[in-house]
């Protein structure tokens, strides 16, 4: 076949799978790497929205005695803050950013497995949030915590519509994360390269797998609780009321079911992400390939089985609270081996530390403290007394600021220049990383002391005489610093997209399939779709010639239609072809009808909630009318 | 030992274990609430009887699952990780498996002691 | 230098499931695990009230539930049967084996949804803890029926033009959210039937 032949082939596949130009094609649009930028910059204005929140509320602390807020709207903060870094920055930043733009990338497929509920996925979750912030805009911001408890979020203590937020938010919040879920489940079960049978898959792709396994079984535990919630405040059931045969131990065994599979489901995207970026500044491939891969998994498998850690306060049977005293204690062996895979490959390799690297050392560090202050908390009497103190607040920043989101600070570096085509600066972004050092320790360790020193979280004020002041005081100056050190990171991305040097396909000489194709990738990813021998197919410049190779012969092309190859379940072999779905605009249509929906359940209108439910039925039978095949 | 026979005991091996700690883990907590709750309390169920048959049931099934794991790891240890599969899957899943039931066994062994040395429903 | 260089499909696989089934198989684990929870907060709510159902309340009458269950478990067969001609493209056949399968199934909501109603006269959901898990639980079920229906009828409006490889995958994916739905449905009416049986 004549190069110039393979050469319009090419330009087939592009012409086919380029989306529709302009604001319509992004409404509209089904694929994964525009789905994923999408995510990027929402989770990112939310992510801004929970900053403000938790400096408003560190202001608030820096002193004693200190009215900037009221209790009311104090109450909001917190609760709105906890909400928001948990479901609208850190769980849509890695499942629905990373994991939309990469794991197609890594796996060598041309899209995820469904399209268009991936676009579903993301309406809904814009849509949530600004549900959300609309009751906190409106006073009616959720204000019994990011966990709820009853009886405190019960109609008796909490009458306003607070809570319909909450529960409506959060099961709204929680279909967009479960889709997202199950997409990238069978896009890495069904949609593998072939040759890349499950042990030649990136660690990134086992901690995305374990994720969202985690969010899949998690998160209906969630939804159980919150609906009963819900029907409790409006509908006049007793699930959590005692004088009627409930229990308010039920919402806190329903919630942690799910919540603390959560800051697993959190911190492994964050561990998928330390995976890659360690042998791409090390050049060597990480050590204890199976047994870190297991680990992804087993930290989010044994995490269901932790729950009641966070109830050790409660009064339950010390007969019943050994079995997850007893399963939280061995959480940690997991965790262990990845922190001594993560050193010990930094250590006996080549490292550069530049800017990602840097980030993922800062989160070992922050894990291991973090770690081990929550080993700490499975000693039922010392779990007693510092319950709702600051020493927990402490302990779970570090896991969640310090274990998943500076890997994600290190992920965006890392992969800057594959989604921009454009290098990054490096001094600017080493400063950056060192300034959020400096500030989140100044932020989150002294928190630790004022906690031991018995200062309860979720307090609005203090009183001048507890001895807690110069401890709020270097928090504070630490949260402004983390400010900085935030606002330095994005300014440089910023500049860099404007300024930065072109980056190449492959600046760092990565290990995985994103780096083999040009930088930003194009819209059918792989012209060729790749053979795969080893979890770093980057580095086997066989597979990648022979790549090449089948590209000048016109192979392995697939341009007779929107197509991606479908593989087998465990050993990747191809086993068929499918039709991708092209952009619609069904997905945005339904989940503004479903917004429609859960607004109108906020003030109790069931009948109306009913009609919009046949209508949002009758945008799924628009959405069946077009038919992607499988072959 | 055929492929075949190979592949059957590495998902032994793999899936074996967590499921049935899995299993005695719900089993337990179900156990000490029924045993400890009022209205199930006056079952007086064997606690301690209870609980140590769960944990030698789970630690044997685990047993099983890491004797199997060890056989697979064994017959495949002239293969690498990232070889091609069936064997090179073996090797992966095998030494993966290992590790895993090594932890599934001990979180049994901790909780079925931890739970008959303690005073029954005593709280905290 | 991989072994794997053809374009053809690879003969060592056998596809059993296409990725559809597989988007199906998910939705099954997430609300598999939806009541699991709900069937679990049934006994803990048990396990910690002495009289259950409470004093006042009958306990719920095992015959009609049994029967009804026992045809809508029969369903089962003219689905995978449907799910079998259906991959041999004997578009007759499924379109009656679907037929017959979802005049069973309506049947099986309406007579649950008469006898749910009828129960809300005796009591409510209000009354107490017994009452509220017992509606909730049961509600949760029927509107998996009623999705399942809904399903089916669409499933049969497709057929109308005949089969394409997104209706068969469609027809096994419906195929297999029955057999979920059944084998939920069977484990949540022996829950609420379980104060019958002590």
């Amino acid at each position: 076949m004549s190069t110039t032949t393979v050469t319009e082939r090419v330009d087939r596949l592009d012409r086919m799978w380029t989306a529709r130009p302009g604001l319509l094609g992004w409404l509209t649009t089904t694929d994964h790497k525009r789905i994923g930028l999408l995510y990027f910059w929402t989770t990112l204005v939310f992510f801004g929205a929970g900053g403000v929140e938790a400096l408003t509320m560190r202001t608030q602390l820096i002193e004693p005695n200190s009215h900037l807020v009221g209790p009311e709207l104090y109450n909001q903060l917190f609760t709105v803050h906890g909400m928001t870094m948990i479901f609208w920055f850190i769980i849509p930043m890695t499942t629905g950013a990373f994991g939309n733009y990469l794991v197609p990338l890594m796996v060598g497929a041309r899209d995820l497995a469904f399209p268009r509920l991936n676009a579903l996925s993301f309406w809904i979750f814009v849509a949530s949030g600004i549900f959300l912030y609309i009751g906190l805009f409106s006073g009616f911001g959720p204000d019994a915590g990011w966990f709820d408890y009853v009886p405190l979020a019960s109609k008796l203590y909490d009458p306003g519509r607070n809570i319909e937020f909450y529960t409506l938010a959060v099961i709204f919040n929680g279909m967009s994360s479960t889709l997202t879920a199950a997409n990238l489940i069978v896009t890495i079960l069904k949609l593998r390269a072939p040759g890349m049978s499950f042990n030649r898959m990136p660690l990134f792709c086992f901690a995305f797998l374990a994720a969202s396994l985690g969010l899949l079984f998690a998160l209906p535990s969630l939804t159980a609780d919150t609906i009963f919630l819900y029907l409790d405040r409006n509908v006049g059931t007793h699930f959590f009321d005692p004088s009627h045969g409930g229990s308010t131990l039920l919402w806190q065994h329903l919630f942690w079911f799910f919540g603390h599979p959560e800051v697993y489901i959190l911190i492994v995207p964050a561990f998928g992400i330390a995976t890659e970026i360690i042998p791409a500044f090390t050049q060597r491939k990480m050590i204890a390939f199976p047994l870190v891969a297991i680990a992804e998994l087993l930290v989010v498998f044994i995490g269901f089985g932790v729950w009641a850690h966070h109830m050790f306060a409660t009064g339950i049977p010390t007969t019943t609270l050994i079995f997850f005293a007893g399963a939280t204690a061995m959480v940690v062996i997991p965790s262990t081996i990845q922190v001594f895979a993560w050193s010990t490959s930094i250590l006996v390799g080549r490292p550069q530390f530049k800017t990602p690297l840097l980030f993922i050392v800062g989160f070992i560090f922050m894990f291991v403290v973090g770690g081990l202050t929550g080993i700490m908390f499975l000693a039922i009497p010392f779990d007693q007394q510092t319950t709702d103190t600051y020493f927990v607040i402490a302990h779970f920043h570090y896991i969640i600021f310090g274990a998943a989101v500076f890997p994600i600070f290190g992920g965006m570096y890392y992969w800057f220049p594959k989604v921009t085509g454009k290098l990054y600066f490096e001094l600017p972004g080493q400063i950056s990383f060192w300034i959020l050092m400096v500030g989140t320790n100044l932020l989150f360790f002294p928190m630790h002391i004022v906690g031991l020193l018995g200062m309860p979280r979720r307090v609005y004020t203090y009183p001048a005489n507890m001895g807690w002041g110069s401890y709020n005081l270097a928090e504070t100056i630490g949260g402004y610093i983390t400010g900085i050190g935030i606002l330095v990171l994005f300014a440089n991305l910023v500049v860099s997209y404007f300024r930065g040097a072109p980056a190449g396909p492959d600046p760092w000489h990565g290990p995985t399939l994103e780096w083999s194709i040009p930088s930003p990738p194009p819209e059918y990813n792989f012209a060729v779709l790749p053979v795969v021998s080893s979890p770093y197919p980057n580095w086997d410049h066989d597979d990648r010639e022979l790549d090449g190779r089948r590209l000048e012969a016109g192979e392995g092309l697939l341009d007779q239609g929107h197509q991606q190859r479908v593989s087998a379940l465990i050993d990747g072999w191809r086993v068929g072809i499918a039709d991708m779905p092209h952009s619609s605009p069904w997905p945005i249509v339904s989940a503004f009808v479903l917004t429609l929906m859960f607004t109108v359940l906020v003030v109790e209108k069931f009948v109306v909630a009913a009609f919009l439910a046949i209508v949002l039925l009758a945008t799924f039978l628009g959405w069946h009318s077009k038919e992607p095949q499988e072959h | 030992m055929s492929l075949r026979r190979l592949s059957q005991l590495q998902w032994v091996g793999f899936l074996a274990g967590g499921t049935i700690w899995f299993l005695e883990y719900l089993a337990g907590i179900a156990e000490s609430q029924a045993k400890c709750n009022v209205a199930s309390s006056r079952w007086n169920l064997p606690h301690d009887a209870i609980q140590i048959g769960f944990g030698a049931f789970a630690g044997v099934i685990v047993l099983i699952a890491l004797a199997a794991s060890a056989v697979v790891f064994r017959e495949t240890r002239h293969h690498e990780e990232y070889d091609a599969p069936p064997q090179g899957r073996l090797h992966f899943f095998s030494a993966a498996a290992l590790g895993g039931n090594v932890i599934f066994l001990m979180i049994i062994i901790l909780t079925t002691v931890a739970t008959v040395v303690d005073r029954t429903c005593h709280v905290a | 230098m991989t072994e794997i260089t053809a374009e053809t499909l690879d003969p060592r696989a056998r596809e059993r499931f296409p990725i559809g089934w597989w988007g199906m198989a998910i939705v099954v684990a997430s609300e598999g695990t939806l009541f699991a929870m709900m069937v679990g907060t049934y006994f803990y709510l048990r396990f910690r009230t002495p009289v259950w159902p409470p004093a006042g309340v009958p306990k719920p009458h095992v015959l009609v539930p049994a029967v009804v269950l026992g045809c809508l478990v029969l369903t089962a067969i003219p689905m995978r049967l449907a799910s079998v001609a259906g991959q041999a493209g004997r578009l007759r056949a499924t379109r009656w084996l679907l037929v017959l399968a979802t005049l069973v199934q309506a049947g099986y909501f309406w007579v649950e949804v008469w006898s749910y109603l009828e129960d809300l006269e005796k009591s409510t959901p209000q009354r107490d803890a017994y009452d509220s898990i017992y509606y909730t639980l049961l509600g949760a079920d029927h509107a998996h029926i009623a999705i399942g229906v809904l399903l089916n009828l669409w499933l049969l409006w497709k057929l109308r033009y005949g089969f394409t490889q997104y209706r068969t995958t469609a027809l096994r994916a419906i195929s297999f959210f029955w057999l979920a739905v059944i084998v939920m449905t069977v484990v949540v009416i022996l829950t609420t039937l379980s104060p019958s049986f002590t």
